[in-house]
């Protein structure tokens, strides 16, 4: 072998691989979601309200094609140049999965409002609102979940919000839902206690 | 422990890789080796001969790993060369049978051992006069080594943490050359009572020193097996001056060690060849500056080699192929430091002594002229001094630049002196005129070791560091003539002259300008 330079190039991989996290994760559909490290085993698992679920991990990989020519005329920059476009397959990836696992999870626990097709219209968003579990903050405002649109849909759905928000009829309907979730958080932290 | 680093040792070598060990082995026992096979095929069944005590000429033929009938099979042609041929030596009578063993650093098979056993009684039985074949297998082999290695087991907590962070090291990474300095020194070559003793630390530093480079053996890393037999033979040479031991004492042990070092040029040279690239490992990291420092770092030292044998050997002859290489790779050439000019250095050298001087010119201007410029006083980030290796200066650039204060070297260099007197000896004025001005604002640097055989160690405490600017008004004439006088230079200088090729790749930091002198024209 000709001579190397192992530890140079491990803090390349490291530079590399942290850098590809946070491209990662800049996003805003992921942005709201927690991450942690695993550090072993091979599979996890977590206790919703009845039972637990387990389940295994899914490697999301990318593949990334650089010629030698580039390496040898540009050196660590050949890599850096493409990462962007494998930070986007793996976020692609990481959606795709996302939106399975909320398919499988809300199927099983019917947590579904099904338009049969029509247009989108307050009653199945008041529907939806009221599946959910909203938590509140210490001032009382609903931390609102992210909600995740079709890229086609998104300028017809603001402008529908904007719509309803002068609707008083849907305003005052929405009031006493949100009024219904705070109680119920209310009531859900109010257990949060140790008793004898 | 130290058996169970000799055991790992020699389970993972080869017989390439244990045969100089084995060689100082038998020295060390007071045998006399008058022929090693180097880089020939190994001649009539026989890779080292040897005289023992008795004053019989004894054969071995090395193996690696176990001898088992399908093996024995295959080599069973060069086994019979081995006992059936007389030693072609001076030093052996060949009316006189010798006696013959394969060397294996594995088990041999019943079956194996049982077809020896029967060659054997077939010969004596019919009264042929062939030699007897015996065996040493590993068992032999690591009582052997253990025995050799005596009393120089590390019992300092520090030296045996540092034998073994060597032992353990990442053989793809650069050697250590510190802590094999240290190592070496303190354990073999620190002080002896008689030239008996002191030829004995020798064998066993030998010894040592291939159980060291243990985990580089095991990744074929040649650059720096390289360096590791050229540490061994500075701390060899620095001891002997010391001792007072004659060169005659330490001759064979030398030539041995040159002999390693030549046979892992070799591999470095066919692989040079054979690859189309300079791309090695992990390709994340690679490519750029990295890429043109180890370009510098082969075709450098594998220039240095050459011109090593051509100053041992006159009738060495330089291979067409290199200098094609060093051609084609011009552009991939990198000046990271100062510690980059002893590769530099014999690249010039090479390509002038193969009748490519334009070219020559042209890469000792430019390497001038960038040491004069980043290196001016009015410079803010110089090129680093020959003390900092091409490694932490690449993890200063890429990482943590606080590391290195690329400020400190402005307005000095430890190089230009050489270059200079380079472009006086070429007559080559052009570019020390022009920049005379700048030039005579840059001190020229040298460390001056109080003990001139300390030159061929890492580090001393007892020396100066020199610092002195060239003069305001230079008369070139003179600066011809000083580029030129070898007068001061001392006899150690003289007599290690083709060691000095590869050493002063091997510590950049121990150039200076009587050496350079020396090298760049031989008398």
């Amino acid at each position: 072998m000709f001579p190397d330079f192992p530890k140079i190039k491990e803090r390349f991989r490291a530079e590399y691989s942290k850098y590809l996290q946070k491209l990662t994760r800049d996003d805003p559909l992921f942005a709201g979601i927690k991450e942690e490290r695993h550090f072993e085993g091979d599979r996890m698992s977590h206790r919703p309200e009845v039972g637990e679920k387990e389940s295994t991990y899914t490697l999301h990989s990318s593949e990334l094609i650089i010629k030698k020519e580039e390496v040898i005329e540009k050196g660590p920059q050949a890599f850096f140049e493409k990462i962007q476009g494998i930070a986007d397959e793996i976020k692609k990836k990481k959606a795709e999965l996302l939106f399975k696992t909320m398919n499988d999870v809300t199927k099983e626990t019917g947590n579904i409002v099904d338009a049969k097709g029509k247009p989108f219209e307050f009653d199945s968003f008041y529907e939806m609102i009221e599946k959910i579990w909203i938590d509140f903050d210490m001032q009382g405002k609903p931390k609102m979940p992210l909600m995740v649109i079709p890229p086609q849909m998104g300028n017809a759905f603001m402008k529908k919000i904007a719509e309803w928000e002068l609707n008083p009829d849907y305003k005052k309907r929405l009031d006493e839902l949100f009024e219904r979730k705070r109680k119920l958080w209310n009531d859900r932290e109010s257990n949060r206690k140790l008793v004898d | 422990m130290i058996e169970r680093v000799i055991e790992n040792w020699l389970t993972n070598t080869n017989e390439r890789n244990y045969q100089i060990a084995f060689c100082h082995m038998l020295m060390q026992k007071g045998y006399k080796v008058i022929y090693v096979s180097t880089h020939r095929p190994m001649e009539q069944g026989k890779d080292i001969i040897a005289i023992d005590l008795s004053g019989e000429c004894v054969a071995y033929q090395l193996k690696t790993g176990d001898i088992k009938l399908p093996t024995w099979r295959a080599i069973k042609g060069e086994v019979m060369e081995l006992i059936e041929l007389p030693i072609v030596h001076p030093s052996c009578n060949k009316m006189k049978t010798h006696k013959s063993y394969l060397v294996f650093n594995g088990q041999m098979t019943d079956e194996v051992r049982h077809q020896i056993d029967q060659i054997n009684e077939h010969n004596s039985r019919l009264g042929k006069d062939y030699s007897y074949l015996d065996i040493i297998d590993k068992n032999v082999l690591i009582v052997e080594f253990i025995e050799a290695q005596g009393k120089f087991m590390p019992k300092e907590l520090e030296d045996f943490n540092l034998f073994l962070e060597l032992f353990l090291a990442n053989g793809t990474d650069f050697l250590d050359k510190k802590k094999l300095f240290h190592f070496l020194n303190s354990t073999f070559f620190s002080n002896s009572s008689n030239l008996s003793e002191a030829k004995n630390n020798i064998y066993c530093s030998v010894i040592f020193t291939s159980y060291m480079l243990n985990a580089f053996q095991i990744q074929n890393n040649y650059y720096a097996l390289f360096e590791g037999w050229s540490v061994l033979v500075a701390c060899i040479i620095r001891f002997s001056s010391k001792q007072g031991l004659k060169h005659k004492d330490i001759k064979n042990n030398i030539e041995l060690i040159y002999d390693e070092i030549g046979k892992n040029m070799d591999l470095l040279k066919n692989e040079t060849l054979d690859k189309k690239t300079f791309l090695e490992g992990d390709l994340m990291g690679d490519g750029g500056d990295i890429y043109k420092a180890r370009a510098t770092i082969v075709l450098g030292t594998l220039a240095s080699y050459e011109i090593f044998s051509s100053l041992r050997n006159h009738e060495h002859k330089f291979n067409d192929e290199l200098l094609n290489l060093l051609i084609e790779n011009f552009k991939n050439l990198k000046l990271w430091g100062e510690s980059a000019f002893p590769f530099f250095f014999f690249i010039i050298k090479y390509l002038e002594l193969n009748n490519e001087s334009e070219i020559a010119k042209s890469l000792l201007r430019s390497v001038t002229e960038t040491v004069i410029t980043m290196n001016s006083f009015e410079s803010k980030v110089g090129l680093a001094s020959p003390y900092y290796s091409v490694n932490e200066l690449f993890e200063a650039v890429f990482f943590d630049i606080e590391k290195v204060n690329f400020n400190e070297f402005t307005g000095s260099s430890y190089t230009l002196e050489c270059l200079i007197h380079m472009l006086a000896r070429r007559n080559d004025r052009v570019i020390l005129e022009s920049y005379w001005r700048i030039i005579s604002n840059i001190q020229f640097k040298e460390t001056r070791l109080d003990n001139v055989e300390d030159i061929f160690t890492w580090r001393v405490e007892n020396g100066l560091n020199y610092a002195q600017f060239p003069k305001a008004t230079q008369s070139w004439k003179e600066l011809v003539n000083d580029s030129n006088d070898t007068e001061d230079t001392p006899s150690l200088f003289h007599e290690q002259l083709p060691f000095l090729c590869i050493f002063i790749i091997v510590c950049p930091h121990r150039i200076s300008s009587k050496i350079i002198k020396l090298i760049d024209y031989p008398k």
